[in-house]
């Protein structure tokens, strides 16, 4: 899709702008390379709206996600068919495994975790972009995250929903799971809370509770607006998850002190859980596990895997609910440049427990290094470092890369096949332990292979549900940061506010006035995002 | 807080609220009895001053003492009452303790303030007017009476400021 313009003129060409809006001034759609122009040259420009201007964009925004939210297509139908079909063959191999027993699955001595904990580790990994990512932009203050963010949160919520069901499947006796419950099991046994496995249990649900409540509370404004604008069914559902909510002052405050005290206790409810899971290995005494590094290493991969899931995610869903002119070329930019540090991050982890390990580790440690590096599992390994490290490093730094939404496809998802690798390898590497006689490699079989198959096409179908239940834009944050510039510019607020004002993501309009620096190029054309003057 | 019904208006922008509610002061209207809906957050200059405080972080506050309190039960208490007979003593056992403290902590944190933002929104009382107006981004004014003051005065100081004081059908939520 080409999405190409320059300073001055006015239209993407070969893609439909925005849906005309009766009374409606506007001329096209954003031209984002001049936006990308002005930034680069370090230009501070915004288009100085009228609340005329806003009420047209608030419209066309409304029409677009309550339009993409109503329609229902048959390719949408084929594709939750076949998710679901997935979905069930997975459910299927459940069933299978717990008729047959744990032993249908590789794992066996002397690799006792496998598929099953890679795969729950991974998701985890994943579910740290969204809450974490967006608390992290909300407590930054960072304006273009606007449009993003419950894109993010709902990313969080369903990879949650999964790899929190990886510890359950994974059990030998899946219907005794309810034993780590913190009550006493019908033997008047209290869980043993000393045990790394109640620590996970307890992270994971405080982890979930937040994350769900972090994407409810500022969902249910934009659920009463659904409530309004539905009938019947829909309506009754949304009202009821809208909880009353009437748009007064004091509500709005109220939301505000409660997003406030959620984003400073979701960030380090986040960092726990994934350090919690990497002590599920770090504080065992197994070589290739054991290591004081394993807490801030799983978090920066989790961080590192989560930005690259949301990015996939965004392309896509930029793409199929056509939301070109908020999720903008430029948050493809700005995420480009975090993925990028993040790898970056990660990569200096990594080499710190590698170095240490090569240099002054055991014989064992070295064992599992040699056979990473030139050994069974070297391809593996070297997939892992050129999709990881490598494809990002050189390709990354280039925005015309950054700005490609193929380009940023393909390098998402090859940093999530690296991820998962790098989970697999960690979890496997036991398979050579300080018993030579008891070496032994690990074959996922087939209940295991489809059941982690299963839990990608849930995520997805999970998602291509949600887009179409609830609004996958928060509406009411965009708009009032698109108003936030004006409210400054007539002293209704200070200008150091709570919320930034937006200025990706903000549709041409003709008659506004292009604001570059602090001078204002009155009778100029808004070209689209933080369009340029001609 | 007794009534004498409701009286709403529509008003224009942000301005039409600020004139408003200098017309429902003016009126005799206490600020407790005016209430402003709209599809976002207001700034506070237009409202004329600071929200009125929200309980909300009452409840946090009183999560993350319940939630700190179930923590040290679940880690410290349930070992004394049901010790384990392998392993070390109970007490002893603290850098586990505090990852099972901190996350009941957290969860308390969180599942309070969530709570307290739930029951406060869904509120008490009557029923209260509401407009789908809201929804596409009008703003109403509502007061609800005061029993001392007639609706017909509070409309026309409405009325005198620019406001569009509504018939009596509002629809409720």
């Amino acid at each position: 899709m080409s999405e190409r313009g320059g300073p001055g003129s006015v239209g993407r060409g070969d893609r439909p702008g925005p849906t005309p809006v009766s009374g409606s001034t506007r001329t096209g759609p954003t031209t984002e390379e001049a936006a990308l122009a002005f930034e680069a040259a370090g230009v501070k420009t915004a288009p100085a709206l009228t609340e005329e201007n806003l009420r047209d964009l608030d419209r066309d925004l409304d029409a677009r996600v309550f339009g993409a939210m109503q329609s229902i297509s048959i390719r949408y139908l084929l594709l939750v068919g076949f998710l679901g079909s997935v979905v069930a063959f997975g459910a299927f191999a459940f069933g299978w495994q717990i008729y047959k027993g744990i032993g249908v699955a590789g794992i066996n001595r002397p690799v006792f975790w496998g598929f099953y904990i890679a795969s729950f580790v991974f998701w985890i990994g994943i579910s740290h972009a969204g809450t974490l990512v967006s608390a992290i932009l909300r407590v930054l203050k960072v304006e273009w995250r606007m449009p993003l963010t419950r894109a993010a949160e709902a990313m969080t919520l369903f990879a949650l929903m999964i790899g929190g069901l990886f510890p359950i499947i994974h059990l030998g006796r899946n219907w005794r799971f309810y034993w780590m419950i913190p009550v006493p099991n019908e033997r008047g046994l209290w869980p043993n809370f000393r045990s790394a496995l109640m620590w996970d249990l307890l992270a994971i649900l405080t982890y979930i509770t937040a994350s769900s409540l972090f994407l409810l509370l500022p969902l249910i404004p934009d659920l009463a607006t659904a409530r309004d604008r539905t009938r019947g069914l829909r309506r009754r559902i949304y009202g009821l998850l809208s909880f009353g909510w009437r748009g007064t002052q004091q509500q709005w405050h109220r939301l505000h002190v409660a997003m406030r005290v959620f984003t400073i206790v979701v960030i380090p409810i986040a960092v726990s859980v994934h350090t919690i899971v990497s002590w599920d290995f770090g504080m065992t005494l197994v070589e290739g596990w054991r290591s004081t590094v394993f807490g801030p290493y799983f978090v920066i991969g989790a961080i590192y895997s989560g930005m690259a899931a949301l990015i996939t995610v965004l392309v896509l869903v930029r793409r199929s609910l056509k939301l070109e002119d908020y999720v903008t070329l430029r948050h493809f930019d700005r995420l480009g440049k975090v993925l990028l540090a993040v790898s970056v991050i990660w990569f200096y982890m990594f080499w710190a427990g590698f170095l240490t390990d090569w240099y002054g580790g055991s014989t064992v440690a070295k064992l599992i290094q040699h056979e990473h590096l030139v050994g069974h599992s070297a391809v593996l390994f070297w997939t892992m470092m050129v999709v990881n490290v490598l494809i990002p490093f050189i390709l990354l730094w280039f925005r015309r890369v950054r700005t490609s939404m193929t380009a940023m496809l393909v390098i998402s998802l090859l940093v999530n096949v690296g991820m998962w690798i790098e989970r697999f390898l960690i979890v496997t590497s036991p398979g050579i332990n300080s018993l030579s006689y008891n070496w032994g490699s690990y074959t996922p079989q087939w209940p295991e292979i489809a059941i982690a198959t299963a839990t990608f096409a849930a995520f997805a179908l999970l998602y291509v549900l949600f887009s179409k239940a609830l609004p996958l834009i928060s509406l009411w944050e965009v708009k009032e940061s698109w108003r936030v510039d004006r409210w400054r510019r007539e002293g209704l607020i200070e200008a150091e506010s709570d919320v930034p004002p937006l200025t990706m993501g903000v549709p041409a309009v003709t008659g506004a006035t292009a604001v570059t620096g602090a001078t204002a190029v009155t009778g100029a054309t808004a070209i689209g995002g933080r369009g340029g003057a001609s | 807080m007794k009534g004498n019904g409701f009286v709403s208006a529509r008003v224009d922008g942000e301005q039409g609220v600020a004139s408003a509610l200098k017309a429902l002061r003016e009126a005799g209207v206490p600020r407790e009895r005016i209430e402003v809906l709209s599809d976002l957050p207001l700034p506070e200059s237009v409202l004329g001053g600071r929200m009125r405080a929200t309980k909300v972080l009452r409840w946090t506050a009183a999560g993350l003492v319940i939630g700190l309190l179930t923590g040290v039960f679940f880690s410290v208490g349930t070992l004394f009452l049901y010790p384990l007979l392998v392993g070390g003593e109970a007490a002893r056992v603290a850098p586990p303790n505090f990852i099972i403290i901190y996350e009941l902590t957290m969860f308390g944190i969180v599942v309070a303030t969530a709570l307290g933002f739930f029951l406060e929104t869904r509120g008490r009382g009557p029923r209260r007017p509401y407009f789908e107006g809201v929804s596409v981004g009008e703003i109403f004014v509502v007061v609800d009476l005061p029993p001392d003051l007639v609706p017909s005065r509070v409309r026309s100081a409405l009325e005198s400021h620019g406001a569009e004081p509504l018939p009596d059908q509002s629809e409720t939520t």
